[in-house]
């Protein structure tokens, strides 16, 4: 292949121009080494001297062929006008699409609006709003109602009246509602649900424990050894702290949902 | 101003095409159109039909996408390259169809005329030299007719391969060795 690439524009102009047996020792190397004989030597020359002297036989296409390639030209170029107007529309539409869009998004009527202003008394009338806000929903999250209060004190009348429960060789728990002050040993509030269930294990509420439920604002209940439920507000966090008494646990156990 | 696009080169009609102007695009046809045309009928076993079609082919490329051709570059190895891989597609979509690529050779020149100028009938060397270049396999065939036919340099011819300037060389001393090997009734003795 590599000798094959020695054949050039001038190897032409040699097999056109000289004759076998004028070629010079080198020019005959450069023949055998292709493996050319003269007789093929002659006929290459024959060939490209027949080849050069050929005219150039042109084919022509047919008429209708240019006028089809023409129109094909004019659709293109039309083609290409309307894709210069289609995006003007588009960028059209879709602006107004877009600005539909940011407009329902920004004055959507079912969306809470707050204004701000720098008014320092509108400020303070916006606060309190907010706070009323909260006192509504935590009034909302209550558990321990009014209206149950004396259901409650109903229970603890009758926990009153029993002193001791005695449950075969099980420990004894008691509980103590005398001066209205709860229980006689004390054990770790993380057991109380525990205790409470069994019934037999006295629950103190030295540490104060919060259960918070899932309705927002969060709601936190704080263990007490009082016997009366309190509610108290921390407006700041956002947080409803609710002191319960012992005797209210299983119903708040049995409404509360998270645990934490 | 009007442009006179006879005076334009081709890579000057290319940029005028390009700007979606329709004579230049006619000029440039009316300019290549018979080349290209003799070119895909050698290739294409003198199918006219099929050269037409691939002629379009071409041309429609040329007037969608006209961007294609970088104006920087010469335009002539260019064409011939586009022009090229169509054929290349003809040739595929023929050996799927299953369907012989070389035709079969016609019958024997019977001309044992002794003078040289008559032996040698310029037409039907012509047709003996169309059909011994459908017995060479298509790189070879379209190297030797970019050369001899369309009289591109070798550089250009090997721009439109994406080959090395001696694999051309090689490859028209392989065609023309073969050609001249095929007819032996045109040698002159």
């Amino acid at each position: 292949m590599e000798s094959f690439e020695k054949y050039s524009q001038e190897f032409e102009q040699l097999i056109l121009n000289k004759e076998y047996s004028l070629l010079n020792k080198s020019e005959l190397q450069q023949l055998d080494a292709e493996g050319l004989s003269e007789e093929e030597y002659y006929q290459i020359r024959e060939t490209l001297l027949a080849i050069k002297e050929m005219d150039s036989e042109m084919e022509f296409p047919s008429e209708n062929v240019k006028n089809k390639l023409l129109d094909v030209f004019d659709e293109g170029h039309q083609k290409q006008t309307r894709i210069i107007v289609f995006p003007m529309w588009a960028k059209l539409s879709l602006l107004a699409a877009a600005c539909i869009a940011l407009g329902l998004f920004l004055f959507n009527p079912n969306s809470t609006i707050y204004n701000v202003t720098n008014d320092v008394a509108s400020n303070s009338q916006s606060s309190s709003n907010e706070d009323q806000v909260i006192n509504n929903t935590s009034s909302e999250s209550t558990i321990v109602s009014t209206d149950q209060t004396p259901i409650i004190d109903n229970k603890l009348k009758e926990t009153n009246q029993v002193d001791e429960i005695q449950s075969g060789d099980e420990s004894i728990s008691t509980i103590t509602n005398s001066d209205n002050q709860m229980g006689v040993s004390e054990i770790p509030m993380e057991d109380a649900p525990t205790a409470i269930a069994n019934s037999n294990t006295s629950v103190s509420n030295s540490q104060p424990i919060s259960l918070t439920t899932s309705s927002i604002p969060t709601s936190a209940y704080k263990w007490t050894n009082s016997l009366e439920s309190e509610k108290s507000e921390d407006v700041e966090s956002n947080v409803v702290v609710q002191s319960v008494s012992l005797a209210d646990f299983p119903n708040v156990i049995s409404q509360t949902v998270t645990i934490y | 101003m009007s442009i006179n696009y006879s005076t334009l080169s081709d890579e000057q009609l290319m940029e005028q095409i390009i700007a979606r102007d329709k004579l230049a695009f006619s000029a440039l046809y009316d300019r290549y159109s018979p080349r290209l045309m003799s070119y895909f009928m050698r290739l294409l076993w003198n199918n006219r039909e099929l050269a037409e079609d691939c002629l379009q082919e071409l041309f429609i490329k040329i007037s969608r996408q006209p961007e294609l051709f970088d104006i920087t570059r010469s335009f002539r190895p260019w064409v011939f390259t586009v022009a090229t891989n169509i054929c290349k597609m003809e040739y595929r979509k023929t050996s799927r169809k299953g369907q012989s690529v070389s035709l079969d050779l016609a019958p024997e020149l019977a001309d044992n005329s002794s003078n040289i100028s008559e032996r040698i009938d310029k037409k039907a060397f012509s047709k003996k030299l169309k059909e011994v270049l459908e017995t060479i396999d298509e790189p070879h065939k379209s190297t030797f007719m970019l050369r001899y036919f369309e009289e591109l340099s070798l550089k250009e011819i090997s721009l439109v391969h994406n080959c090395s300037e001696g694999t051309v060389k090689s490859r028209l001393f392989y065609a023309l060795r073969k050609i001249a090997g095929k007819m032996p009734q045109f040698q002159s003795i």
